[in-house]
């Protein structure tokens, strides 16, 4: 049981409404394990995978504009059984079809483990910033929304929502082994669909905020000075870790 | 790369100052004073001028007899630890030499100092006829606190319009929602290409970009986007060909995590630059995270202005709101823009980046990232002068390896 | 005035003021019973009672080094009372709290919660609450969410209910403790009053650190004691009124008493400013009572934009009903708030030809001899050096 188990229920009900309300839905069910996965995945994926940034002459199509529209939920839990592995959902138009758009972007991705613990939550998080890491696709700096771009090169490969929810799926597993099963959502169907994430989100981010506060601890260390060197009792210490420093770099043991 | 911002922001520090400063100018049409922040787009909407003391105040710290205007800030005795900008703002308005303004419309945001600098202006006797307008920025950033601010600037409005008799033309705030859009994306494209390694643009670039964009009512023109259209463009010719900064050889990349003040940048961070090769990527003003406004219905508006006011107009975000959020944001400019260290400037009068000090350095301790608390005043070299930071900065940078 | 410091209740209360942890908060755990910190005056008491809390003003008293809170606060360039009440908090001062509510009064003080939740020292219950910095309809709506908040966060927390009916219970209980310390400091308008202003700062204080209804038993009796006391004439130098922010020991008022002076009010944010008035105490929504008392009738604090006409206008009004000679105007280091609005009265009081020192002090008085000299020549100023 996880504090967030509620929400994906509820994530599920968006589904249904969004199913009901006749949006195109397809549904790609792909292999789960971290061994099987980058072989079925047309663009590199891993650290540097993606090095420089992708400009506006060279975007295929943007996702998540906020104009268009963007929300991005992660949420995990220890009930494997609430999550289908392998499943990608994605509810509207595909990368191949909307050369030169802006499209709205929702992605939710549910995660679980048997072990995994709420606590893990900050942690599992990080994989998120997948920014270098997926060839051909670039995420962009903006706190709390998800806005990113694929490249014409990685469309001419053949990059998709299958294979993007396949580049997470990898990412996050391969990242930490706790992670049993793994189901993604995507929506682009329109700017009011993604908007039906915006409450659970909201949610969402409050439970990890409390999580977060519960992990910090105190930690008694720090390298840097104090307001006034001059005044500092350790000023001599300093001055003399910088002669060492000074001369064990003029005989090159330190870069 | 010519730097426009430069000549943008020289000839509206110019204007700004004439505003404030100067004789009265009919073909402004009616003047705002505020102490802070408002949301430039409704004043060039309503077509009247809008002049925000503390950025007068910060604006004097950088003449050439800065230091005589500080002291002349310090002698009218408000507090003796006062920010300085706020200390020039207000020997400018106690020694009489403002424009007197057709309405007052003040804020809380963002710190004390310049709430202080609104009981300041509400306070002024001379001024004690003037209608006045108080704003109440809260300390939070969710749905409701949005729609609260957007409430409040329409308020604003609706107070413009009592006071002048003139009616807010909505479709021209539409207009100029519109244009303010268009440029917000652009200098979000920019700052998306900062993140190249070398960094291809002067950091001073999306700094002044970003302080222009916030104040100046000048920004919001046709020939400002076009501007922005070929900077954008000439920063993506330098990433495409891989060029940085030119004449700096980039070794470290940095952030800055305070505003830059009057003097920093044309001292301490070009000397870093240049004999160094420590570059700041990146600084707490130019840290864009500016969403367009909502022009779906008149609500949607106003309340988007009160999320642009709150969460997006810089310094707002980074001192009105929550230590984690300063934190996030520091771990995700230095992850997006490959940082390898964060300076904090701390700038003495920075009650809120005070009182952080100690979780900033633990957070970045704990992940790695060597964090250097400085305690400079922005405004004011002689507290810590160039050199001295300078030294400070390249011990750091030695201690930490980075060198 | 020997007959007060002979007087039982009062040492009982001074003894409050001069600590932090006391007999009655340790008999009140020993039952079970539960105690919620709050920092800044405009945090309810009223819906901490109605949770079943005993309200208990945080303060530094005591405090003989911020050293712990200076690695979280710059001390420098941090006012020293939010950085000595850290350091209580830091080293185990207040583990007797139960919860905490920290009233985001200014930038620093805000942040204690920040720094709080981040550091060792834990506490079951921590929650922020702001208070609008401007007045108006929009701001009691804003104020009084803000409460409704911090209610349904306690009854979250401790699996309780407060109940309006509760609410009001406990708006009459601080309405007649705020009438009982207004009875107090309305003997101190006889030119010869029964209780001098260090022993005001002791009683008041005390209000804040104990049960309630406990307090209101003892200020009953020491009212009477008061009444009864024959006062024998004193040719004071002059009666000052002290104005700022905290003001929680004595320090000030025994050097102006010390030299021959007596403080006979104030407006200060553990003194005059959290008696002002009452809390409305019936109607349909007793948050939306709480919410009007304090952004409408008392927005005494100059983080306030609209703060300065009613701080101006109460402090000509004391002037007049205390007949007081002379201001001291007093303020943390580093606080600006304050700094602005005493910059302010000070030119207007100078109008109005009365005086004014205006004092910038440590929260831990650390340069006493030199605050002393400066009151001296205050005072020989006013009487003109004739007394």
């Amino acid at each position: 049981m996880s504090a967030f188990d509620i929400y994906i229920k509820s994530i599920n009900d968006v589904l249904e409404e969004l199913k009901n309300s006749g949006r195109r839905i397809n549904v790609f069910n792909v292999p789960s394990s971290c061994s099987e996965l980058p072989r079925t995945i047309p663009v590199n994926i891993g650290g540097n995978a993606n090095p420089g940034i992708i400009l506006r002459q060279d975007t295929y199509v943007e996702l998540g504009n906020p104009e268009a529209g963007s929300s991005a939920i992660m949420i995990s839990t220890n009930e494997t059984g609430l999550i289908n592995d392998g499943r990608i959902t994605l509810i509207g138009p595909d990368i191949p079809e909307s050369a030169d758009k802006s499209l709205p972007f929702g992605q939710v991705i549910l995660i679980g483990g048997a072990s995994l613990d709420d606590k893990e939550h900050e942690t599992l998080q990080q994989p998120g910033f997948v920014g270098d890491k997926i060839e051909g696709y670039m995420i962009r700096s903006l706190p709390q929304n998800i806005w990113s771009r694929i490249s014409k090169d990685g469309a001419a490969k053949g990059f998709n929502f299958e294979c993007l929810g396949k580049a997470l799926i990898y990412l996050y597993k391969s990242e930490n082994p706790k992670i049993e099963s793994m189901e993604i959502i995507f929506i682009t169907s329109a700017k009011d669909d993604v908007k039906l994430l915006d409450n659970i989100s909201e949610q969402v981010r409050k439970i990890s905020k409390e999580i977060t506060k519960e992990n910090w601890k105190i930690k008694g260390y720090d390298i840097d000075c104090e307001l006034d060197c001059s005044s500092c009792g350790d000023k001599s210490v300093c001055d003399d870790i910088r002669d060492v420093l000074k001369s064990r770099k003029k005989k090159g043991l330190v870069k | 790369m010519i730097n426009i911002y430069s000549q943008l922001m020289s000839a509206a520090n110019k204007s700004l100052f004439g505003l404030t400063l100067g004789p009265q100018n009919e073909s402004d049409g009616p003047f705002i004073m505020g102490n802070g922040d408002f949301f430039i787009e409704i004043p060039v909407a309503f077509g009247c001028s809008f002049s925000d003391l503390t950025l007068t105040g910060a604006m004097g710290t950088g003449l050439p007899n800065a230091a005589e205007l500080i002291d002349k800030g310090t002698e009218v005795g408000v507090e003796s630890r006062l920010c300085n900008a706020i200390k020039v703002a207000t020997y400018y308005l106690e020694a009489g030499l403002l424009k007197t303004p057709d309405m007052i419309i003040t804020t809380n945001s963002c710190c004390d100092a310049m709430d202080t600098l609104g009981n300041l202006l509400n306070g002024y006797k001379p001024w004690a006829h003037i209608p006045r307008f108080n704003m109440h920025a809260p300390h939070s950033y969710d749905d409701a606190s949005y729609e609260y601010m957007g409430k409040q600037l329409r308020q604003a409005v609706k107070f413009m319009e009592d006071v002048t008799g003139r009616k807010m033309d909505m479709d021209r705030l539409r207009e100029v929602c519109i244009e303010s859009n268009k440029q917000c994306q652009l200098l979000l494209e920019f700052q998306e290409l900062k993140k190249a390694k070398p960094c291809p643009a002067e950091p001073d670039l999306a700094r002044e970009g970003a302080e222009f964009k916030n104040w100046s009512k000048d920004r919001i023109s046709p020939q400002v986007t076009e501007w922005l259209e070929i900077l954008v463009k000439e920063t993506e010719k330098q990433v495409k060909e891989k060029k940085g900064i030119e004449g700096v050889d980039e070794k470290i990349r940095f952030l800055w995590q305070d505003l830059a003040g009057s003097w920093a940048s044309g001292t301490v961070l070009a000397r870093l630059q240049k004999e160094l090769g420590a570059v700041c990527v990146m600084d707490y003003v130019s840290f864009g995270t500016w969403t367009p406004v909502d022009l779906s219905s008149e609500e949607a508006m106003f309340t988007s202005f009160g999320k642009r006011f709150l969460l997006e107009d810089p310094m707002n975000r980074q001192a009105l709101h929550t230590t984690d959020l300063f934190c996030n944001d520091i771990l995700q400019i230095v992850k997006d823009f490959s940082c390898d260290a964060v300076i904090l400037p701390a700038h003495i009068a920075h009650r809120d980046t005070n009182s952080r000090i100690k979780v900033v350095r633990d957070m970045c301790h704990e992940k790695g990232i060597p964090c250097l608390v400085l305690g400079i005043d922005i405004w004011d070299k002689r507290y810590m002068t160039p050199d001295v930071a300078f030294d400070r900065m390249k011990t750091f940078f030695e201690i930490s390896g980075l060198l | 005035m020997d007959l007060i410091k002979n007087s039982e209740v009062f040492r009982k209360l001074s003894g409050i003021a001069g600590t932090i942890n006391n007999s009655g908060i340790e008999n009140l755990k020993k039952e079970g019973g539960k105690v919620a910190g709050y920092t800044c005056s405009f945090v309810p008491e009223e819906l901490l009672i109605a949770a079943g809390f005993m309200p208990f003003r945080i303060r530094g008293t005591g405090s003989k080094s911020a050293d712990l809170a200076n690695d979280y606060f710059q001390a420098a360039n941090i006012c020293s009372m939010v950085r000595h009440c850290f350091n209580h908090i830091l080293t185990g001062e207040y583990d007797f709290l139960d919860a905490a509510i920290i009233g985001g009064g200014c930038d620093a003080n805000r942040h204690i919660l920040d720094n709080w939740e981040k550091s060792d020292a834990k506490i079951p219950f921590l929650h922020r609450i702001f208070f609008p910095h401007a007045t108006g309809d929009l701001m009691v709506e804003y104020f009084r969410n803000q409460l409704a908040d911090m209610k349904a966060g306690i009854e979250k927390h401790f699996g309780i209910e407060v109940t309006d009916e509760k609410i009001w219970n406990a708006i009459k209980l601080c309405n007649e403790a705020r009438d009982l310390q207004k009875e107090l400091y309305s003997l101190r308008k006889a030119d010869n009053p029964p209780i001098t202003g260090a022993e005001t700062v002791d009683v008041i204080v005390a209000g804040n650190s104990m049960p309630k209804e406990e307090y209101i038993a003892d200020l009953k009796t020491l009212l009477n004691e008061l009444k009864n006391t024959k006062v024998e004439d004193k040719n004071y130098k002059a009666r000052l009124m002290i104005i700022g922010p905290c003001h929680d020991d004595t320090s000030m008022c025994d050097i102006i008493e010390g030299l021959g002076g007596i403080t006979v009010t104030d407006l200060t944010c553990f003194g005059a400013k959290i008696i002002y008035g009452r809390v409305k105490d019936s109607g349909a929504d007793p948050l939306q009572a709480i919410a009007e008392y304090q952004v409408q009738d008392r927005p005494f604090c100059p983080k306030n934009l609209g703060a300065h006409p009613i701080i101006s206008k109460t402090v000509f009004e004391n002037i007049k009903d205390y007949k007081v000679d002379g201001i001291i105007g007093q303020n943390m280091l580093c606080c600006d708030t304050w700094g602005g609005e005493l910059y302010i009265l000070n030119k207007e009081l100078k109008e109005a030809g009365i005086p004014m020192l205006r004092i910038e002090r440590e929260y831990i008085p650390d340069s006493l001899g030199q605050i002393q000299t400066r009151v001296q020549a205050f005072l020989e100023t006013i009487t003109g050096g004739t007394q």
